[in-house]
């Protein structure tokens, strides 16, 4: 069984006193046979070195990203470090950390080789995936699709590096004191180890009247929408005008039906679309499939705080919870304008004095749609909110 | 101030300077956010509007064109829009003048009378109860379907209610005219009934009478009736073929050439019994501008003029007069126009039947058929093959002042060495003594083979029966230099007609490439006709069988023979 603890401190500036608040924290904390930290801080934290100092310090492996506000038991801010510590006898923790990876490249070969000597390390195949990828061109189903290929039917959760930027240009990946703008850091768990995940998401009730099918896509390249280029349809609609990316097209939400593929569930998967390029296709974050149908939606920040506090309450009532990961898509926060804590604070208000608990916000988010009798359907999202508990 | 002071204060302001630094790059963050934000929420409203307006002209395109009489009453009773039809319908040239203008008052100005009494109550009725109101009403001899429906919003809440009118008027007049129609094919057919019915029980009780009476002379006078109530059948089925003919556009012109007088003079031939019956005159006048010989369809023609003639017979009175006049209207291009009247001294027609006339399935009156008898029939024939012939017809009467039923035609001047002659040259034979030749019929019904063998019997042919096409090729093919001539029925067992021509033209033998073959069949259509030829075979003879046709088609072949 899975024991955890959460660390965080505010200071970004003096690696002693930072070093010193997270070991007060971990003090009378025991730390069983296997153990191993999930971090994520701002980029205030690498650049003055505290990253690195605490990765030092800490006696496990730790590995995650950059992100911005967090939370965790009493306190949600902006500029934190927090860590989740995991710790049991009877799970297995394994780190790595893979070769950097060209934008744009094939995910699965430059990440097989890093998987698998990762993998031989642990005493079973894994159970459990905790992923952390940099924030490239690809796709983020690029990633799933990997890991999918070298240990199929395994649960995939984790969020995309993100910065506290609009441009996302620091985004970081973190290993052991390392960290990198293209490698791919993961957590294989084995053991004893059941976990259970929730996701909220755009409210279909929010839909509006622009719905229409992707008549032509390269994987996240949306080419034509209902047989026009994409840039078109979006001018036809009224936005985007002259083909170029007025910018609050990522901040469209698309409620996306898969209806082609093999493992279709019935639940739509949130996208967003990022750019137009050259051509006027539309360049998004994850898979728009040939065939798929759509709905833009326009929620707004009480409906994404009213999808928050369902995913809270409904982790609430789960039972036997020994650790909570939390990861928001950093778009949500963005719509909360002038209360950019607002979800931060009432993840805090409703989870202190329960089990350890870390929220951060993602780039992107991998969660399965559903987990049942052993069988997985995986899945990456946009403008949701996953949650991981063990 | 030593150097420990100044770096420890140096390090201080490079951290109020970070601090300062990451506020102002949260704050800029935050406009940015702000920037975003706003330029997304433009967007959706740029799309919302832009759908907005689109739905609208959708909307307002749908109201103008929509023929139906629609518009909205909000809840304090006030109109709210409309279609243009409800526009025009309430009397005012734009849609939009109504807007606004409280309805009570406008069913005042607009409907002072008892539609607009119901028209208000209906509305008010729904706005109060949510219940829809359905009724009829008759406005400017126009007749509406009405309804009037509650709307409501996506709350529930009541918004007013729709007003539909729905011209009915087309509607009901086509209903009234299908079962006035209805009512007329009933009365047809229980008058046809009543036409085929009479003579068969003239033909079946003269049957009877002659079968068990002894006296010749009595025995006479019934097959003379039973000739005679034949006849009548026979008309009345053509009538009624005929009329299906017409009524799937089937009936078609045949062209030929004929003489116009000899074709008069058949027609009142044909006539003549009746006038005979009635002890009526008839005086004829033909145009002599007339060519004597023309190309048209002189049969149908006849049949127009027998027809007219008839009527003409049955509603004249005993003693009464009846002049049949052709003339030459005009003559351009080979083409003349011929006018042909018929007129009597008769019971004549009102104004308000000599509507009717022309029509199928009516006579001037219903209780006519009853009185004068006739399928109602022929002048509805009569009209169609007359406007065939590019012509037209029509009636000029009084009641009680007699009628003249008058057409024009179109014909064709005929050539003087016209085909007719040869035929009148054929026709002109009349020593039929076939003895010595033989002719194969192919006929499995055995009273059909009876009735040919009985018509043929004087003229000594010989002639050799097969009861199917099988035995009909066997029996040539056997002996194929015996037969002169075959007449082939259509419909045989285990072989059909056709079959059997085409089989027996497709021997290898020299004989059965030309022997005469003529069908004989009940099916007349010229489509049957032309089947017949594309099968092999060189001619065809109707059934019922016409004595003078079947001796003339075995005139022609064993002559050529």
């Amino acid at each position: 069984m899975i024991s955890s603890i959460t660390l965080f401190t505010y200071e970004f500036d003096n690696q002693d006193i930072a070093v010193n608040e997270l070991n007060e924290q971990l003090h009378g904390f025991e730390l069983l046979a296997h153990t191993v930290g999930i971090l994520m801080c701002d980029t205030e934290f690498i650049d003055s070195g505290v990253y690195k100092a605490v990765c030092a310090a800490l006696p496990f492996d730790v590995v995650g990203t950059t992100t911005m506000t967090q939370a965790v038991d009493g306190e949600a801010g902006v500029l934190m470090l927090t860590v989740m510590v995991l710790t049991a006898d009877d799970v297995f923790f394994e780190v790595g950390y893979t070769e950097p990876i060209p934008s744009n490249s094939n995910i699965a070969e430059h990440s097989k080789a890093g998987y698998e000597s990762v993998a031989a390390r642990l005493p079973s195949g894994p159970k459990l995936i905790f992923v952390f990828p940099p924030l490239l061109e690809n796709a983020g189903d690029e990633y799933i699709l990997a890991f999918e290929s070298f240990c199929p039917n395994v649960p995939i959760f984790g969020t995309l590096a993100i910065d506290d930027s609009i441009t996302f240009e620091h985004c970081h990946t973190f290993h052991n004191g390392e960290m990198s703008q293209d490698r791919l850091a993961f957590i294989l768990v084995s053991g004893n180890v059941s976990p259970r995940f929730l996701m909220g998401t755009i409210a279909d009730e929010n839909k509006l009247p622009y719905s229409g099918e992707i008549t032509k896509s390269k994987g996240h390249i949306v080419q034509e929408i209902n047989n026009a280029l994409t840039s078109k349809y979006f001018e036809s609609i009224g936005f985007a005008k002259n083909g170029k990316l007025d910018d609050g097209l990522q901040f469209v939400p698309f409620l996306l039906d898969f209806k082609k593929r093999a493992d279709h569930d019935d639940i739509p998967v949130v996208r967003a679309m990022v750019y137009f390029d050259e051509n006027g296709y539309g360049v998004g974050r994850g898979y728009m499939d040939e065939g798929s149908v759509f709905f833009l939606t326009n929620p707004s920040a009480d409906e994404i705080f009213k999808s928050s506090l369902g995913l809270i309450d409904r982790l609430r009532e789960l039972p036997d919870k020994q650790a909570i990961i939390i990861f928001s898509c950093v778009v949500r926060r963005m719509t909360f304008g002038t209360q950019p804590l607002r979800e931060a604070e009432m993840i805090t208000e409703k989870l202190s004095g329960g089990p350890p608990f870390m929220f951060a916000y993602a780039g992107g988010e991998f969660c399965p749609t559903s987990y049942t009798d052993g069988k997985v359907t995986n899945r990456f999202h946009n403008y949701s909110i996953i949650a991981c508990v063990l | 101030m030593d150097n420990d002071e100044l770096l420890s204060r140096l390090k201080e302001y490079e951290t109020e300077i970070r601090n300062l630094k990451r506020q102002l790059h949260t704050k800029e963050r935050l406009m940015e956010t702000f920037r975003l934000n706003m330029a997304t929420q433009e967007n959706f409203y740029a799309a919302m509007m832009k759908d907005k307006f689109q739905r609208d002209s959708y909307i307002l395109q749908l109201l103008n064109n929509s023929p139906d009489i629609i518009f909205l009453i909000d809840n304090s009773q006030k109109y709210l829009l409309g279609t243009q039809s409800a526009a025009d319908f309430i009397g005012v040239s734009e849609a939009a003048a109504l807007t606004g203008r409280d309805f009570t008052v406008m069913t005042e100005r607009y409907f002072p009378n008892e539609f607009g009494r119901i028209l208000l109550s209906a509305v008010q009725s729904t706005l109060e109860t949510g219940a829809t109101q359905f009724f009829n009403a008759t406005l400017k001899e126009r007749t509406y379907d009405a309804r009037v429906v509650l709307l409501i919003d996506e709350h529930g809440k009541r918004m007013g209610v729709l007003v539909l009118f729905h011209d009915a008027t087309e509607l009901m007049n086509a209903k009234s005219e299908a079962e006035r129609a209805s009512h007329a094919k009933s009365e047809f057919l229980s008058n046809m009934s009543h036409e085929i019915r009479t003579p068969m029980n003239a033909i079946i009780g003269m049957t009877a009478i002659a079968k068990a009476s002894d006296d010749h002379e009595r025995r006479d006078y019934c097959l003379q009736k039973i000739e005679e109530a034949s006849t009548h059948l026979l008309g009345v089925i053509n009538d009624i073929l005929d009329m299906s003919k017409i009524e799937a556009n089937k009936l078609e012109l045949s062209f030929s050439d004929f003489i116009f007088e000899k074709m008069i003079e058949k027609v009142v031939d044909v006539i003549n019994f009746k006038l005979t019956k009635k002890d009526q005159n008839l005086t004829l006048s033909i145009d002599k501008r007339i060519p004597g010989k023309l190309v048209g369809d002189a049969q149908r023609l006849s049949q127009v003029i027998t027809n007219l003639l008839a009527n003409a017979t049955n509603f004249t009175p005993e003693n009464g007069d009846i002049r049949l006049d052709a003339r030459l209207l005009s003559e351009e291009n080979g083409v003349c126009v011929l006018q042909i009247a018929v007129t009597d001294t008769g019971i004549g027609i009102s104004k308000e039947n000599q509507k009717r006339l022309f029509q199928s399935f009516q006579q001037a009156e219903s209780s006519t058929s009853r009185k004068f008898g006739g399928t109602g029939l022929g002048l509805a024939i009569s009209k169609r093959i007359i406007e065939m012939m590019n012509g037209k017809i029509w009636v000029e009467s009084e009641l009680g002042q007699g009628s003249a039923f008058i057409f024009n035609v179109q014909v064709e001047r005929g050539a003087e060495n016209s085909s007719e002659e040869s035929e009148q040259k054929i026709d002109g034979k009349t020593d039929d003594n076939f003895a010595g030749r033989h002719v194969l019929l192919a006929e499995d019904v055995d009273i059909n083979c009876e009735i040919v063998l009985a018509i043929l019997e004087p003229t000594e042919l010989e002639i050799d029966c097969a009861t199917n096409g099988v035995e009909a090729l066997e029996m040539f093919q056997k002996s194929p230099e015996r037969y002169e001539l075959i007449f082939m029925d259509i419909q045989m067992p285990i072989m059909d007609g056709f079959e059997a021509t085409r089989r027996i033209r497709a021997l290898d033998i020299p004989r059965a490439k030309n022997i005469p073959i003529i069908a004989m069949t009940a099916n007349v259509f010229r489509e049957d006709i032309e089947q017949c030829m594309e099968a092999g075979m060189n001619g065809h003879v109707g059934k019922p069988l016409d004595v003078e046709e079947l001796l003339m088609s075995v005139r022609k072949y064993l002559a050529l023979a």
